[in-house]
């Protein structure tokens, strides 16, 4: 009896612990839309769980009706970059006018309404699951998953309760279909958007691309899904396997070659990333969200700027307003070496608005180079006003001082620099150097030790700290 | 009733506890050991690590056995668990010495690595994505021996890896003659080279080359592609100039004014004048390096770099008047000790050869 007492007691820990480890790793991958203090809530909450999420969307939207909550707005999307042309129609504005005339069911209306926001704002994420939510209605669902595409290839989200509450309702709708009228791949979708906010769903999606995939409905698109729901599971070989499944069936599957892309850039292999993203943009052409990664590439990681001016002047013709794509060609000119052309393109974009460290510290190279250093300097002081912990570019505007044989602007600056990053022995090197120029003696003999217990090799500039790389026994950049 | 301090008297439990706990820790030292100073096998060390996760774990049954005191040890399960626990000790014995000789033949190996070149063909575990799971292993044919695929443990510190990457092994012969691997790192060169294959004018595949070469101490070939990249970028600078005084700096002189020349006539900067004269004086072409310093002097009459390299220009040459002073302004602009040292040498010889020239009068 105490045997079987002591295993009953063990095995009911065991099955709580179990229990209590499934809900809590249930309830972890959910978000807190889901949990709402109120009847009302409660009951979605139930109705999610069971798998009614038709039920589950009217009681959330009954919750909201209450007074409990007012109907929030979720974060904010990024905004579009700023137009030079007149003031933009408010994308608020009109996705309320769309919801009055989806709420009216007319959906030529809303329809009408919500290209117009995507007119004001590309890829707005409400404005795209809507108009998904009226292709289904209308049957359409291969215009309805090119919709959801569209929409789920960003990492932000909608901005509205309610559109969510409207695709949620919508997918539960779908799912109560009879099993041969239901649109697999459509639901697979569907799902692969609602795993966004409850890891769960996952496997719900991924078993709705399988049936899909079994039949034939859409299998590219379903391949694809089940890919970027491991993907974002963190599952990347399993996510990639799904993904080349999604080529071999269609080929000029923009969406798979971008996502195939992202994953061969995660682990580096740069050949393969490239043949990607160049393939994703030869089959959609006009899609400035396939050519933005390939011109990073080629402007980075391949350093391919013949190619990258291609592609860069590419981007600039479809967004001729956008300071990034003008910021984009003067890099590309400037990594070729054409500095006048470069500086004139960055100064376009800096006055369209082009404000990142990046875009100041490009200017600065393209000034430097052209020996422009006082105006190079300038540029760099604003790169490091925006990125004050990253040591190089402190040390690119103590270069220019010590080309100018300004040493105690050198000084300055990297005594800015080692309080402000890890310094490392490059700027130690440079300051050593510079006060050995000023003759500061005392300062000097401080400064070698720290060069010293820095320095893990590499190759050094002359003129150099000769007598401290001599005490090292270290190579000497001079004799 | 019994004395409180009784119950610390180390029982069959506390022993049992330590035991585990020990033979756990042991274990666990084994493993890393194995991680870190890995050797390379066809088939028969990939198994140690699986068999050690299990041994490890029974381990920890064990422990959870020895609390449950309830336990009759006439219970067929107690039984059991106690033979498990015999035979695993074995097993563990064993595995925490295989341990300790590798760590053995990785601590007293002394030479230096020998770079092996390899493909990766397989990684355990792709299709599962075990990513955290710390016992992944991959497959490498090597680049020598086709025929050859040895498995090799996978560690945190490896680059991302694979199928068909091409990899650079840091292999060192070991003190007990087992090859173990120091480190994985991917292979520029080859790398390189496939991606300039399909992009001629990939920068970054140049650079990788390059990178490549100079982690191999290939100077020419490192050199060759140099000098190719900046016929294809030109306005790039700043990246050959890193490399011509790395070359410089080890003593590579020739090759550090093969990639400086093309800019001569370009480059009109008072660093790069000097540059140029420093390889060519090294290159024992002194006239042509004097007429690079002469311009540097010109630039910057006041700066000290360009008298330097004149002062060592006549003193390699023997023309220790010459040298004096150059060197002299050098000393009198900024202190080196080295340079003073050299400086009384001159005045030494310099006074000999005038003593000598009296004498001889």
């Amino acid at each position: 009896m105490a045997e079987l007492a002591w295993r009953s007691r063990l095995a009911i820990a065991l099955a709580v612990l179990a229990l209590g480890l499934l809900v809590r790793h249930y309830v972890a991958g959910m978000d807190e839309r889901f949990f709402h203090a109120s009847p009302e809530g409660t009951e979605g909450l139930l109705r999610y769980t069971v798998g009614d999420y038709a039920g589950a969307a009217r009681a959330y939207r009954a919750h909201y009706a209450t007074g409990y909550e007012p109907l929030p707005s979720l974060w904010p999307a990024p905004t579009p970059a700023k137009r030079s042309g007149g003031k933009p129609p408010d994308v608020q504005a009109l996705l309320t006018e769309g919801e009055a005339a989806f709420t009216r069911n007319d959906l030529d209306a809303a329809g009408k309404v919500y290209e117009r926001v995507l007119a004001v704002e590309t890829d707005q994420y409400d404005a795209l699951l809507l108009i998904s939510v009226i292709e289904t209605r209308r049957g359409k669902y291969g215009e309805a998953i090119q919709a959801l595409d569209r929409a789920l290839r960003h990492p932000w989200t909608e901005t509205r309760i309610s559109t969510f509450l409207t695709v949620l309702e919508t997918t539960g709708e779908l799912a109560m279909r009879p099993a041969d009228r239901q649109p697999l791949c459509l639901l697979a979708h569907y799902h692969r958007y609602l795993r966004i906010f409850d890891h769960a769903q996952a496997a719900n999606a991924i078993r709705y691309a399988q049936k899909a995939i079994a039949a034939n409905d859409h299998p590219d698109d379903c391949w694809f899904t089940v890919g970027m729901v491991y993907r974002g599971q963190d599952k990347p070989h399993a996510s990639l396997t799904a993904l080349r499944h999604a080529i071999e069936v269609n080929p000029h599957h923009a969406g798979a070659l971008h996502a195939t892309a992202n994953l061969y850039e995660e682990r580096g292999d740069v050949l393969n990333e490239r043949l990607m993203r160049a393939r994703a943009l030869a089959a959609a052409p006009n899609e400035v969200f396939y050519a933005e990664p390939l011109l990073d590439l080629l402007l980075g990681r391949a350093g391919d700027y013949y190619e990258a001016l291609t592609v860069a002047k590419t981007i600039r013709a479809l967004k001729p307003d956008d300071a990034s794509a003008t910021q984009r060609l003067g890099e590309a000119h400037m990594l070729l070496g054409d500095y006048a052309m470069a500086e004139r393109y960055l100064r376009e974009a800096h006055a369209a608005g082009a404000d990142t460290f990046r875009a100041h510290y490009s200017l600065a190279w393209t000034l430097l180079q052209q020996r422009k250093y006082d105006e190079a300097a300038k540029e760099y002081e604003a790169t490091i006003a925006l990125a004050p912990y990253d040591s190089s570019y402190y040390l690119h505007l103590a270069g220019i001082y010590q080309k100018q044989r300004r040493y105690r602007e050198v000084v300055a600056v990297l005594t800015r620099a080692i309080r402000m990053t890890d310094a490392d022995a490059n700027l130690y090197l440079l300051l050593c150097s510079a006060y050995q120029e000023l003759g500061a003696t005392r300062e000097y003999e401080a400064c070698v030790p720290q060069l010293l217990a820095r320095y893990t090799g590499g190759i050094i500039g002359l003129p150099s700290v000769p007598e401290a790389m001599r005490t090292r026994g270290l190579p000497l950049a001079i004799r | 009733m019994m004395p409180r301090w009784t119950y610390l008297r180390p029982g069959p439990l506390v022993r049992g506890v330590v035991k585990h706990s020990f033979a756990l820790a042991a274990c666990l030292l084994a493993l890393s050991a194995q991680a870190m100073f890995r050797v390379p096998s066809r088939f028969l060390f990939l198994l140690i690590p699986y068999v050690s996760a299990a041994l490890a774990f029974l381990s920890v049954v064990m422990l959870v056995n020895h609390l449950m005191r309830e336990v009759r040890q006439d219970d067929p399960a107690s039984t059991m668990i106690r033979i498990a626990e015999q035979i695993s000790g074995v097993y563990i014995r064993l595995f925490v010495l295989y341990g300790l000789v590798l760590f053995a033949n990785a601590a007293l190996d002394h030479t230096v690595a020998e770079p092996r070149e390899a493909d990766v063909v397989e990684i355990a575990g792709d299709s599962l994505d075990f990513g955290r799971v710390p016992f992944r292993w991959i497959a490498l044919r090597s680049v020598d021996d086709p025929t050859r695929v040895e498995r090799v443990l996978l560690s945190p510190a490896d680059p991302p890896l694979w199928v068909g990457e091409p990899v650079l092994l840091d292999v060192r012969p070991g003190f007990l003659r087992l090859p173990w691997i120091a480190r994985i790192s991917l292979d520029d060169v080859r790398q390189g080279r496939t991606i300039l294959a399909r992009n001629p004018t990939s920068a970054e595949g140049w650079k990788m080359l390059i990178k490549g070469y100079a982690l191999r101490n290939n100077v020419p070939d490192g050199t060759d592609a140099t000098v190719e990249y900046v016929r294809l970028y030109p306005a790039d600078e700043y990246w050959p100039e890193v490399i011509a005084l790395g070359l410089g700096m080890a003593g590579h002189c020739a090759e550090m004014y093969r990639i400086l020349e093309p800019f001569i006539g370009r480059r009109t900067d008072y660093e790069f004048h000097v540059y140029v004269g420093h390889a060519l004086a090294c290159l024992k072409r002194r006239p042509e390096a004097l007429v690079f310093l002469e311009k540097a002097k010109a630039l910057e009459p006041n700066n000290w770099w360009a008298d330097y390299e004149i002062g060592y220009l006549y003193f390699d040459a023997q023309q220790f008047e010459r040298a004096r002073p150059f060197l002299a302004r050098v000393q009198g602009l900024r202190r080196i000790d080295s340079v003073a040292r050299d400086l009384n040498t001159v005045e030494k010889i310099i006074a000999l050869k005038r003593a000598r020239e009296t004498a001889k009068r």
